[in-house]
C-alpha cells in the first residue's frame, strides 16, 4: 500500500475514533455512573484532543508530501 | 449556589472604553469599505469576486471568518455549556472541512477561472444543462442564507445587551429601541452598508480584521479561563466536578450520540464548505496553491481555537454558572393541579409541589401522589446570570469572559481584553452576515435577474439590482428577528446552533452534485434534479414534522438524512436517464486536471 493510501486510512480511523463510534469507548459512564478520566483529565476531552492532533498531523504530512505537487497545472 | 457579580467591561474600566473600542472597530470597517470602493471596478465579476486575485492572507482569513459565525462564539459554546463534553467532538468537523477546501475548492477554482463562473449554479447549471437544476441550486442558496443571516443579527442584539446593560432605551420616530433592538439594527445597517459599497473586496478585507480578532479572542478567552481556575486546583480538576451527564455521551439533553456527531463531522462539515459564500471564495482565490495553503491553515488552526479555546470557556461557564433542570414555566402554569380524586389518562400533565409531571400510563385516583406513576417534565435552564430562557445558554461565553478575564488580567487591562473579545463576537456575526448577504445578492442577480428577468441588463443595472437584494434581505432578516423576539407565539428556532445546522442542511444538498461534477461524472440532469428536490423536500418535511423520520433523525443529523436520500435518488435516476454529453464531461475533466 502506498503512503497516500496509508494516510487516507489513518485519517478515516481518526475520524471514526474521534467523532464516531470510537466515542463509545470513552464517552459512556462507568458502572458506578461516573465519567471516565485519564490522568485527571476527563477522558472524553483527552480523547478528542488526541484524535484531533492525529488528524492535524496527517493533513500536515499530506499537504507537504502529496498536495504540493498538484499546485501547478499540467501543460 | 454561589452568587456571582458579572462585571461588564464598562463597570471595570468605569468609563467609555467599550464605546471607544467599538467605535474604533467601526471606523476601521468604514475605512476598509472605502478602500474597497476606491479599488473596485464597476463590473459584476469585480463586485462579486474581487477580480479573482485574492492572495493567501485574505483568502485564508475570509474563508475562516465566513465559517466563524456567531455560532462559533455563542451557539456552539452555548451547546457545550448545556450538554457538556458530548459536544466537544463537534470541533473535529473543521479538519474534515479543511480537506473539503482542498479537494473540492481547488477543482472549483480551476473551473471557475476557466469558465468565468461566479455562483455555484453557474457551474452546476452549465455541466448538467437546463433550467430546473439552476433554479434548485438557487433555492438551496436562498434557503441557506436567510436563517444564517438571522442568527448573526440576533447575536448583535445579545452583544449590545451585554456591552451596555444599563444604557437607556433609544427613541427613534416614536419607537422605543432597547439595547437588543439597537444591537440588531446597528449590526445590520453597518454590515449592509459596507457590502453595498465595496462588494467582495470590502467584505474580504473586513474579514481579515474580523478573522484576526476572532482567532485571538477565542484563544485569549480560553487562556484566561484556564488561568482563572488555577486558584481552584486547576481547570480540569474543576471540570471533573461536573455531573456525569456533562462529562459523558450523549450529553445532558441526550441528543449527541456518537453517530449524530459523526454525521455532523463528515456530511455537514463538507456541506458547510460548499455554502454559497465559501464556494464563491474558491472562485476568487488567486491560485490552487493559495487554496491548498488555506485548507491547511483551516484544518489545523480552527479546531485548535475551538478545542483549546472557546470550548474551554464554555466548560468553565458550566462549572461557575451551572444550569438547572426545571419545569417549563408556561407549561407549568397551563397544567391543572393534581387532585387525589381524579383519574388521569396516559400522557396527562399535572402540577404538583412546584413540579410538572406526565402520567406514565393510566393513573387512578388515590389519596397520595405516587411519583413512580409519573415522569417529571423538565427543561435545562441556564444559570440566572445568563438569562431566564433556555436559549440564553448562548450567552455562556460572554458571561464567563466577563467573569474570568478581569480577574486574571487585572481591572484595566482585563476590561480592554473583555471588550476586544466581545467585539470579536460582533466580528464573528458581521463577517458571516456580510459574506452571506453578498452571496445571496450574487445568486439572485446572476442566476435569476440576469438569466430570466432582464438578460439585456447592463453591468451597472445588474450591480444595482444586487444591491437592492442586499437591502431587502437585510430588512427581512431584521423584521423576523424583531418579530420572533416580541412574539411569544412565534419562536422559530431560538437557539443559534439549531439555526446554523438547519441552514447547513439546505446548502449541503449541493454536495452530491458537486462531487459528481468534480470527481465522478456519472450523474445525469434528471438525476441531479430528482436528487436535489428530494433532499430539499426531506429537510423541510423532517424539520417541521420530525415524527415522520421514524426516529432516524434522533440517530443521524437531519442534514445527513437529506444528503443520503438525495444521493440515493440521484444515483438511481441517473442510471436510467440520458447522460451528460461526453464532450462536455471531457472539457470539465481537462480543466480540473489543469490541462490547457
Amino acid at each position: 500500500m502506498n503512503s497516500s493510501r496509508i494516510l487516507t486510512l489513518l485519517f478515516a480511523i481518526a475520524t471514526l475514533m474521534g467523532t464516531g463510534p470510537g466515542l463509545y469507548l470513552v464517552g459512556s459512564p462507568t458502572e458506578e455512573g461516573l465519567a471516565q478520566s485519564l490522568l485527571g483529565v476527563p477522558a472524553l476531552y483527552a480523547w478528542v484532543a488526541f484524535w484531533f492532533l492525529v488528524q492535524a498531523g496527517i493533513i500536515l504530512m499530506a499537504s507537504h508530501r502529496f498536495w504540493v505537487h498538484r499546485d501547478e497545472p499540467a501543460q | 449556589m454561589k452568587a456571582f457579580v458579572v462585571m461588564g467591561a464598562h463597570e471595570v474600566a468605569g468609563g467609555y472604553l467599550p464605546h471607544l473600542l467599538l467605535g474604533a472597530y467601526m471606523v476601521l470597517l468604514v475605512w476598509l469599505c472605502y478602500l474597497g470602493y476606491r479599488k473596485g471596478k464597476s463590473t459584476e465579476e469585480d463586485y462579486y469576486l474581487a477580480g479573482r486575485g485574492q492572495g493567501l492572507l485574505v483568502s485564508a482569513l475570509t474563508i475562516m471568518a465566513t465559517m466563524f459565525s456567531s455560532a462559533a462564539l455563542l451557539g456552539i459554546p452555548g451547546t457545550v455549556y448545556r450538554d457538556g463534553l458530548a459536544f466537544v467532538p463537534f470541533a473535529m468537523n473543521l479538519t474534515v472541512g479543511g480537506l473539503g477546501i482542498y479537494f473540492l475548492g481547488t477543482r472549483m477554482n480551476r473551473l471557475g477561472k476557466a469558465r468565468g463562473y461566479v455562483t455555484p449554479a453557474d457551474m452546476i447549471g452549465e455541466y448538467y444543462g437546463g433550467t430546473s437544476i439552476r433554479i434548485l441550486a438557487v433555492s438551496t442558496g436562498v434557503l441557506y442564507v436567510l436563517p444564517y443571516v438571522i442568527m448573526q443579527i440576533k447575536a448583535g442584539g445579545y452583544l449590545a445587551e451585554r456591552l451596555f446593560p444599563d444604557a437607556p432605551p433609544i427613541h427613534v420616530l416614536g419607537r422605543e429601541f432597547d439595547m437588543f433592538d439597537t444591537g440588531v439594527w446597528v449590526l445590520s445597517l453597518l454590515t449592509m452598508a459596507y457590502v453595498l459599497v465595496g462588494g467582495m473586496r470590502s467584505v474580504a478585507w473586513t474579514d481579515v480584521v474580523q478573522g484576526f480578532l476572532l482567532l485571538t479572542g477565542m484563544l485569549v478567552a480560553g487562556l484566561a479561563t484556564v488561568l482563572y481556575f488555577q486558584s481552584q486546583g486547576g481547570f480540569f480538576r474543576a471540570v471533573s466536578t461536573l455531573p456525569p451527564e456533562a462529562l459523558t455521551m450523549p450529553g445532558a439533553t441526550g441528543k449527541w450520540n456518537p453517530w449524530m456527531i459523526f454525521s455532523i463531522c463528515t456530511i455537514v462539515a463538507l456541506g458547510a464548505v460548499i455554502q454559497p459564500g465559501q464556494w464563491m471564495r474558491f472562485y476568487a482565490a488567486r491560485s490552487v496553491k493559495t487554496l491548498r495553503q488555506c485548507a491547511l491553515i483551516f484544518a489545523v488552526v480552527l479546531p485548535t481555537c475551538f478545542i483549546f479555546g472557546i470550548m474551554v470557556v464554555a466548560l468553565g461557564a458550566r462549572v461557575e454558572f451551572p444550569p438547572a433542570w426545571k419545569a417549563p414555566v408556561d407549561e407549568l402554569q397551563a397544567a391543572e393541579a393534581w387532585h387525589g380524586d381524579g383519574d388521569y389518562a396516559e400522557g396527562a400533565r399535572v402540577r404538583y409541589a412546584d413540579g410538572l409531571f406526565e402520567a406514565k400510563g393510566k393513573v387512578s385516583s388515590g389519596q397520595v401522589f405516587e411519583p413512580e406513576s409519573w415522569n417529571p417534565v423538565q427543561k435545562l435552564y441556564p444559570h440566572e446570570a445568563l438569562g431566564p430562557e433556555p436559549s440564553d445558554t448562548d450567552k455562556a461565553v460572554i458571561v464567563m469572559t466577563q467573569l474570568a478575564v478581569p480577574e486574571v488580567f487585572g481591572a484595566v487591562f482585563g476590561s480592554i481584553v473583555v471588550t476586544i473579545i466581545l467585539v470579536a463576537v460582533l466580528a464573528a456575526s458581521m463577517s458571516t452576515a456580510d459574506s452571506n448577504l453578498h452571496a445571496l445578492s450574487a445568486v439572485l442577480t446572476r442566476d435569476v435577474y440576469d438569466r430570466y428577468v432582464s438578460p439585456d441588463a447592463s453591468e451597472r443595472q445588474k450591480t444595482w439590482f444586487g444591491r437592492a437584494v442586499i437591502v431587502v434581505a437585510t430588512i427581512c432578516a431584521v423584521a423576523l428577528v424583531e418579530f420572533s423576539n416580541e412574539s411569544s407565539g412565534f419562536n422559530p428556532l431560538k437557539l443559534i446552533t439549531q439555526l446554523m445546522l438547519l441552514a447547513l442542511s439546505f446548502c449541503s444538498q449541493l454536495l452530491p452534485v458537486a462531487i459528481d461534477v468534480l470527481f465522478l461524472n456519472k450523474g445525469t440532469q434528471a438525476g441531479a434534479v430528482a436528487g436535489l428536490s428530494t433532499g430539499i423536500a426531506i429537510v423541510v418535511l423532517l424539520n417541521f414534522f420530525p415524527e415522520y423520520s421514524l426516529g432516524v433523525t434522533s440517530v443521524l443529523h437531519l442534514c445527513a438524512v437529506g444528503v443520503l436520500a438525495n444521493a440515493l435518488v440521484f444515483i438511481l435516476v441517473s442510471r436510467f436517464t440520458r447522460k451528460v454529453p461526453g464532450d462536455r464531461v471531457e472539457q470539465f475533466r481537462r480543466i480540473i486536471r489543469g490541462e490547457r
